[in-house]
C-alpha cells in the first residue's frame, strides 16, 4: 500500500526534519515492512523550480500548436516561455522551471539541465512543467495545475514535495490498509496522539423505516448494511487537494462523488459504494445471485453470476457485486443528483471466493477478504457525508438505515505474566506492557494473582480483528518493546534422540565420490513434458505411467513431474555442448516421482544419474579421436561401488534408447540397482547431441539396502601369496566375469583379475585370449608349488568342462 | 664342471662390463638364471652326478649362483643411480598430466554447510515429500482455503478433481508431519525442493530449496530463537555478523518475525521465523501451556547468492558448466 507522509502527517504529527529512511526502518522493525521509500521533489532546486502564475497567453507567430505564456514567478520581470500544453489558461497556478533547473527529459527519462532555447524563432527561458518533467509520473499530457490559492515564487518542493512509502501489509492486518491504521501504528511507536478527521454528526439514531428499505437475506454473509440517502450532490471534478492526495497514492481521480468514497476507504479502510439513487428501482436486498444472473460491472465487463456470489439487488436486478464492484446500471455520472451511500460488512470468505471466481480483484475486495470490523461502517458513513456536504454541496441527510444483525465484539483476553516471560524470554515491566498496549488502543487491567504470577485482562480495540489469543497480545508487546532488546540464549532442554539418516549420508557419499572422480554435479528442474520423455522412454511404458500433471503451468515445457532423470542429464549435455564444452561428465542426485497404486502421493524415489560425453582426453587435457565408451562409465560406477565395499555383476540388458550389447544392468545379490549404457545414436540425435555419450543410473534406496550397515573386518592372511599369470582361450559366448567366478569359487584363490583381452592373429576365430592374474593364498599355511599347481589344474578342468575353455601356451 | 663354472663366471663378468642399461642386464640375468638359463641348467644337471661329487658341485655352484646374483643386483643398482643422475632437465612450467576436476553444485555446497552447522546445534536432518497434500501445505498450518494469507504462496496444483494435492510451496508441512509422529523434545532441520507458481527474474525462481527448522521443548522462548539463529548466522556468515529481528506474519507462528543478517555491510533478509502457534502445538497433541517452540524457514539460493555474490538466481539451475566450475 502506498502511503503519503504529507497526508499521514494530517493524522499524526511526524517529527520535523524526519529522516524518512530511519522512519521506514523503524516501521519495518515494529510494524509492517516498508518495501520502498519514494522521495518526490527532493531534487528540485528550491530557487529554480518554483510556483508561478500565467498572466498572459499569446499565439506563437510561427507555430499553430505552440503558444507563448507570460509567467509571473514572483520576480520583478515576468518571463515569456514557449509552451505546447493544451491546458493553459490565464490566472492558472503552475510549476515553473527556470533556466538551469535539473529536470527529467520525458523522451529519454534522463536528468537534464534546462537551457534557454529558441523554439521556432522565439526564445524560451524556462518551462511550465508537467508531472513527467518533475519525475512524479509518466504523465506528459499537460502541465500541472496547482491549487488556485497557491502563492507564487516559492519553492515547488514545499507544495508538491512528498515522501511515499510503499508498505507491505500482512494479510492479518486489514486495519492497516488505511491512512488512519498506519497513523495508529506510528502514534504507538512515537508515543503520539492521533487527530481524527472530521465526521458529520448524524444526530438521530438509525431509522430503518425510510423510503428505501434494506433486507439482508443471508446474515452470515452480510453482518451490517448502512444505507444513507444523500440528496442534491453536484457531480464534478474533485477539489485539487483531494485529487492531489489520491494521485499521491497512485489513484486516478474520477469525479467528486466517487473520489470521496475512495478517499474515505483509503483513509479509514471501509470500502464504500455510491449508487445513483434515481436508477434504483424499489428497495435494496442483499441476497445470493440467481443462477446465471447477468451483471455488467463498473469495469464494463458483462459478468455471469453463480448462486454462491452475494449481490446487492433492487426489486428487479442486481446492482452491485457485494464487496467487489458496483454495477454499471446504477453508476454515478455527471447527471446524478441523488445518491445512495452503502457502507457494509461482507463476509471475508464469500468476497474472496467471488473475486477469485471472477478474477476480479478490487481495492474493496482486498479489504473485505481480510475481515473488517463491522464498527467501521458507521464511522465511514459519517466521514463520507461530511465530505459530500463540504465538497458536493449535498443536503445534510437527516437519517439512515442500519441493519446490523451480527455486531462483532472483541472479547477479553487473559494473559499471565508467566506466559509473557516464557514466550519472550525476558522480563518487560508491567508499566511498560500497559503503556504499549494502551498506546495501541487496548484496555489493560493487571492484577497480582499470587507470589509468582500476575494476570493481565486485555481487550483489543474494535479495529483489531486479528487479536484473539494471549500470544497475539504478546506479539504486540514484544514488537513495540523492540526485538533489538531481546537477549540471546540457547535452547536449554535435553538433546532429542538422534535418528539415523543413512539415506542422506549415502547420497552425500555418492556425491563426494563422483566429484573426486572428476564428475560435475548439476541440479535440474523437476518438471518436464511428455514430448521430452518420448525421446527417452518407450511409448508403451509412457502410456502406462500415471503422471503427476500440473493443473496450472507457467510455461509449456513444465507440465509433469519427471519419472526419470535421463532426459535432464542429456538436455544439460546438449546445452553445454552448444555453449562450447566438448568433454562432459555430469551427474545429478534427485528424486523422480512415481505413482503408487492408491491414488496417493507419489513415491519419490532418489536416483543417481550421470553421463559422460565426448572423447578420451590426452595428456594436455585435449580430446583425442578415441570415443569414450561403456568402460569409461563403468570404471566410475565400479569405483563408486568399491568405495561402498560393494561388488556388483554386470549383465547384458536391453534398455530403450541405449545400444544393445553395450548396455548392462548392475546386479547385486539378484537385485537390479541400476544400469550403464551407451546412448543410441537415434536418441542422441533427438536430444541434438552428436558425440558418444554413456549414461548410468543407480537407485539410491536399492543401493542402501545392499549396504552392509557395519563393515565386516576380514582377517589378513599371515602367509605369503603366490601370483600366477595365465592366458586362456575363452569362447565368445562366455564372459570374463563367468571365468572369474570359477576362480573365485576356489578357497585358495584370493583374486583373479583380467589384464588383457585379445582377438586376432594367432587366435582361433571362436575364441578370445584372456590373460588373468591369479593370486593364490591360504589363511592357514604357506602354499607350496604343488598346492598351487594342483588347484590350478582342478580349476582348468572345471573351465574346460563348463565353458570349453583351455589354457593358451 | 668346475671349469664350466669358472668360464661362466668369467664370461659373465666380462659381459657385465659392457652392459650399460637395465634392459640388457635383465636379458643377461635370464640367460644365466632364467628357466632355461646356463647356470640353471648346470644346477639341474647336478642331480645326475654321483653322490660323492654331488655335494661339492652343489656347494660350488650354489655359491656361484649367489655371487652372480649379488653382482647382477649391484650392477642394477649402479645403472639405476646412473640413470637418475643423468636425467635431462624438464620444462617445469609445462602443465602436469591432465586430470579432470568435478565440483559439487554451489547449492549443494551451501546446503551442506547449513546442515553441518545445524547438526552441530543439535538438529537432526529429516526430509519430507515434495508433492504434498494441500492439508499439510496449508490447512494444518492455519492457512485455510479462501484466506488471503494463501496469496503469500503462489502454488502449482496437481491436476486432480479437487485442489487436494500440490507441489509444496515451503518445507513447513514437515513441521506438522514430524510432530504427528514424534514427541517433544524436537529439534529437526528439513531441507528440500519447493516450488512457487511465479515468473522468474533475477531474484525469483519457480524451483527453490529451503531448510526448515523446528524446535519444540518446555520453555523455548523468542530469546532462544534469536540466540540459536544468531549462532547459525555467525557460522554461515562469519563470527562478526549481526542479526536483526523484524516483525512479520506467518499464520503458523505467533509472534512472527523476519531475520536479517548484516553481511558485507548490507542487511539481508534470510529467513522467516517465529514461535510455533499454540493451536499447532495443541493439534499435535502436546500441551501448549507446557510446550513452546520456534520454527524458521530459509531459502538456500538467497544465501548462496549472498555468499558467492551471484547476481542472478537463474544461474543456479541453468547448469552452464562455465558457471558451475567456479565453485
Amino acid at each position: 500500500m502506498l502511503v503519503s507522509l504529507k497526508w499521514l502527517n494530517t493524522y499524526v504529527t511526524l517529527p520535523t526534519n524526519i529522516d524518512v529512511d530511519k522512519f521506514a526502518e523503524t516501521l519495518t522493525m515494529a510494524s509492517a515492512e516498508v518495501d520502498a521509500v519514494i522521495k518526490i521533489g527532493k531534487e528540485w532546486d528550491p530557487s529554480l523550480v518554483i510556483t508561478a502564475e500565467i498572466v498572459a497567453i499569446d499565439k506563437h507567430p510561427n507555430a499553430d500548436r505552440l503558444r507563448l505564456a507570460t509567467v509571473n514567478y514572483g520576480a520583478e520581470d515576468n518571463q515569456q516561455v514557449v509552451c505546447g500544453a493544451p491546458n493553459l489558461s490565464i490566472g492558472q497556478k503552475v510549476a515553473f522551471g527556470r533556466e538551469g533547473s535539473e529536470l527529467t527529459n520525458p523522451q529519454t527519462g534522463k536528468k537534464q539541465k534546462l537551457k534557454a532555447n529558441k523554439i521556432r524563432g522565439i526564445t524560451s527561458a524556462g518551462m511550465i512543467l508537467s508531472e513527467a518533467e518533475l519525475g512524479i509520473s509518466d504523465s506528459h499530457d499537460g502541465i500541472i495545475e496547482l491549487a488556485t490559492d497557491t502563492p507564487i515564487g516559492l519553492p515547488l518542493q514545499d507544495h508538491l514535495g512528498d515522501t511515499i512509502l510503499d508498505i507491505h501489509i500482512w494479510p492479518n492486518r486489514p486495519d492497516m490498509m488505511s491512512m488512519i491504521g498506519i497513523a495508529r501504528e506510528v502514534s504507538a511507536i512515537l508515543n503520539n496522539t492521533i487527530q481524527h478527521p472530521l465526521k458529520y454528526d448524524l444526530e438521530t439514531s438509525a431509522n430503518n423505516n425510510q423510503k428505501i428499505k434494506v433486507v439482508i437475506e443471508n446474515e452470515d454473509l452480510c453482518s451490517r448494511y448502512i444505507a444513507t440517502i444523500v440528496k442534491n450532490v453536484s457531480v464534478g471534478p474533485s477539489p485539487e487537494w483531494l485529487q492531489e492526495r489520491l494521485k499521491s497514492i497512485g489513484q486516478r481521480p474520477i469525479n467528486n462523488v466517487v473520489d470521496i468514497t475512495n478517499y474515505v476507504m483509503f483513509e479509514l479502510v471501509q470500502p464504500l459504494h455510491a449508487f445513483d439513487l434515481d436508477k434504483i428501482n424499489g428497495n435494496i436486498t442483499v441476497r445470493p445471485a440467481h443462477k446465471d444472473e447477468p451483471l455488467q460491472t463498473l469495469d464494463d465487463l458483462d459478468r455471469t453470476l453463480t448462486t454462491e456470489m452475494l449481490v446487492i439487488a433492487d426489486d428487479y436486478q442486481p446492482i452491485a457485486l457485494a464487496g467487489v464492484m458496483g454495477g454499471k446500471n446504477t453508476e454515478v455520472t455527471e447527471s446524478t443528483t441523488n445518491i445512495l451511500l452503502e457502507a457494509a460488512r461482507f463476509d471475508a470468505v464469500s468476497v474472496r471466493r467471488t473475486s477469485n471466481k471472477l478474477a476480479l480483484r478490487s481495492e474493496a475486495s482486498s479489504r473485505f477478504e481480510r475481515g473488517l470490523s463491522s464498527h467501521l461502517a458507521l464511522d465511514a458513513t459519517k466521514r463520507a457525508i461530511q465530505l459530500f456536504i463540504e465538497i458536493t454541496g449535498a443536503t445534510p441527510p437527516d437519517n439512515y438505515v442500519d441493519i446490523h444483525p451480527n455486531p462483532n465484539k472483541n472479547h477479553e483476553i487473559q494473559l499471565t505474566r508467566t506466559r509473557v516471560d516464557t514466550l519472550i524470554g525476558f522480563h518487560i515491566s508491567t508499566t511498560e506492557i500497559t503503556s504499549i498496549l494502551e498506546n495501541l488502543g487496548f484496555t489493560v487491567k493487571s492484577t497480582i494473582i499470587n507470589d509468582t504470577d500476575e494476570l493481565f485482562i486485555v481487550k483489543a480495540p474494535w479495529w483489531r480483528t486479528d487479536i484473539t489469543i494471549p500470544d497475539d497480545v504478546i506479539e504486540e508487546i514484544v514488537r513495540l518493546a523492540g526485538y533489538d532488546r531481546l537477549p540471546e540464549s540457547a535452547i536449554s532442554g535435553q538433546i532429542p534422540a538422534w535418528e539415523p539418516d543413512n539415506k542422506l549420508v549415502l547420497r552425500e557419499e555418492l556425491r563426494d565420490s563422483l566429484v573426486k572422480m572428476g564428475w560435475q554435479e548439476v541440479i535440474t528442474y523437476s518438471l518436464t513434458t511428455e514430448e521430452v520423455l518420448e525421446k527417452i522412454l518407450p511409448s508403451d511404458e509412457l502410456a502406462s505411467i500415471n503422471f503427476f500433471r500440473l493443473k496450472n503451468t507457467l510455461s509449456s515445457d513444465r507440465e509433469i513431474l519427471r519419472p526419470t532423470l535421463r532426459h535432464s542429464i542429456l538436455e544439460t549435455i546438449e546445452r553445454n555442448i552448444r555453449l562450447g564444452a566438448n568433454n562432459i561428465a555430469i551427474f545429478e542426485i534427485a528424486s523422480v516421482y512415481l505413482s503408487q497404486k492408491d491414488n496417493s502421493l507419489p513415491n519419490e524415489k532418489a536416483l543417481v544419474t550421470g553421463a559422460i560425453s565426448g572423447f578420451e582426453i590426452n595428456r594436455w587435457g585435449q580430446p583425442t579421436s578415441k570415443p569414450l565408451d561403456f568402460f569409461d562409465a563403468k570404471g566410475t560406477v565400479e569405483n563408486l561401488l568399491e568405495n561402498l565395499d560393494i561388488k556388483a555383476n554386470y549383465e547384458h540388458s536391453e534398455i530403450f534408447g541405449f545400444v544393445n550389447g553395450r548396455t548392462a544392468k548392475i546386479v547385486i545379490n539378484d537385485t537390479i540397482i541400476g544400469f550403464i549404457g551407451e546412448v543410441s545414436s537415434e536418441t542422441l540425435s533427438q536430444f541434438g547431441i552428436s558425440q558418444p555419450t554413456i549414461l548410468f543410473e543407480l537407485e539410491v534406496e536399492n543401493l542402501l539396502n545392499q549396504l552392509a550397515l557395519q563393515k565386516e573386518f576380514l582377517p589378513i592372511s599371515k602367509f605369503p601369496s603366490v601370483q600366477q599369470d595365465l592366458s586362456l582361450l575363452v569362447p565368445h559366448s562366455v564372459s570374463v566375469g563367468e571365468v572369474q567366478t570359477v576362480f573365485k569359487n576356489s578357497k585358495l584363490v584370493s583374486s583373479a583379475e583380467p589384464f588383457d583381452v585379445y582377438t586376432g592373429d594367432g587366435i582361433e576365430k571362436e575364441y578370445r585370449a584372456v590373460a588373468l592374474n591369479i593370486n593364490y593364498q591360504s589363511m592357514e599355511r604357506t602354499l607350496s608349488k604343488e598346492d598351487v599347481e594342483k588347484e590350478q589344474t582342478k580349476i582348468l578342468v572345471q573351465l574346460q568342462k563348463l565353458y570349453n575353455i583351455r589354457p593358451r601356451f | 664342471m668346475q671349469n664350466n663354472l669358472a668360464d661362466l663366471e668369467k664370461n659373465t663378468l666380462d659381459k657385465l662390463t659392457s652392459i650399460n642399461n637395465t634392459q640388457e642386464l635383465s636379458e643377461l640375468r635370464t640367460q644365466l638364471l632364467g628357466r632355461n638359463g646356463e647356470l640353471t641348467q648346470i644346477l639341474r644337471s647336478i642331480g645326475d652326478l654321483d653322490a660323492n661329487e654331488r655335494k661339492l658341485a652343489g656347494q660350488v655352484s650354489n655359491a656361484l649362483k649367489k655371487k652372480l646374483e649379488q653382482v647382477l643386483d649391484q650392477k642394477n643398482t649402479d645403472l639405476v643411480s646412473a640413470q637418475l643422475a643423468n636425467l635431462e632437465s624438464l620444462d617445469v612450467s609445462l602443465p602436469g598430466k591432465y586430470k579432470p576436476i568435478g565440483r559439487l553444485h554451489p547449492i549443494t555446497q551451501t546446503l551442506r554447510h547449513i546442515l553441518d552447522v545445524l547438526r552441530r546445534l543439535g538438529f537432526t536432518v529429516v526430509e519430507g515429500p515434495e508433492v504434498e497434500l494441500s492439508a499439510y501445505n496449508f490447512d494444518k498450518l492455519r492457512i485455510p482455503e479462501n484466506h488471503p494469507a494463501r496469496d503469500m504462496w503462489d502454488t502449482f496444483w496437481i491436476d486432480k478433481e479437487d485442489e487436494s494435492m500440490l507441489l509444496r510451496t515451503h518445507t513447513s508441512p514437515m513441521q506438522i508431519r514430524y510432530m504427528e509422529t514424534h514427541e517433544p523434545p524436537i529439534r529437526v532441520a528439513v531441507p528440500g525442493r519447493c516450488y512457487r507458481y511465479e515468473a522468474t527474474d533475477m531474484t525469483h525462481e519457480w524451483m527453490l530449496q529451503q531448510v526448515e527448522l523446528l524446535a519444540i521443548d518446555k520453555g523455548i522462548s523468542l530469546a532462544d530463537l534469536k540466540g540459536t539463529l544468531h549462532e547459525f548466522a555467525r557460522q554461515i556468515f562469519g563470527s562478526d555478523s549481526e542479526v536483526m529481528l523484524r516483525n512479520s506474519y506467518f499464520p503458523f507462528v505467533e509472534p512472527g518475525v523476519e531475520l536479517a543478517v548484516k553481511f558485507r555491510g548490507k542487511w539481508l533478509e534470510i529467513m522467516g521465523a517465529g514461535m510455533v502457534h499454540p493451536e499447532i502445538i495443541e493439534n499435535a497433541g502436546y500441551d501448549s501451556s507446557v510446550y513452546t517452540g520456534f520454527a524458521a524457514g530459509m531459502g538456500i539460493e538467497r544465501i548462496a547468492m549472498a555468499v558467492y555474490e551471484v547476481d542472478d538466481i537463474r544461474h543456479f539451475y541453468t547448469n552452464d558448466l562455465r558457471f558451475l566450475s567456479q565453485f
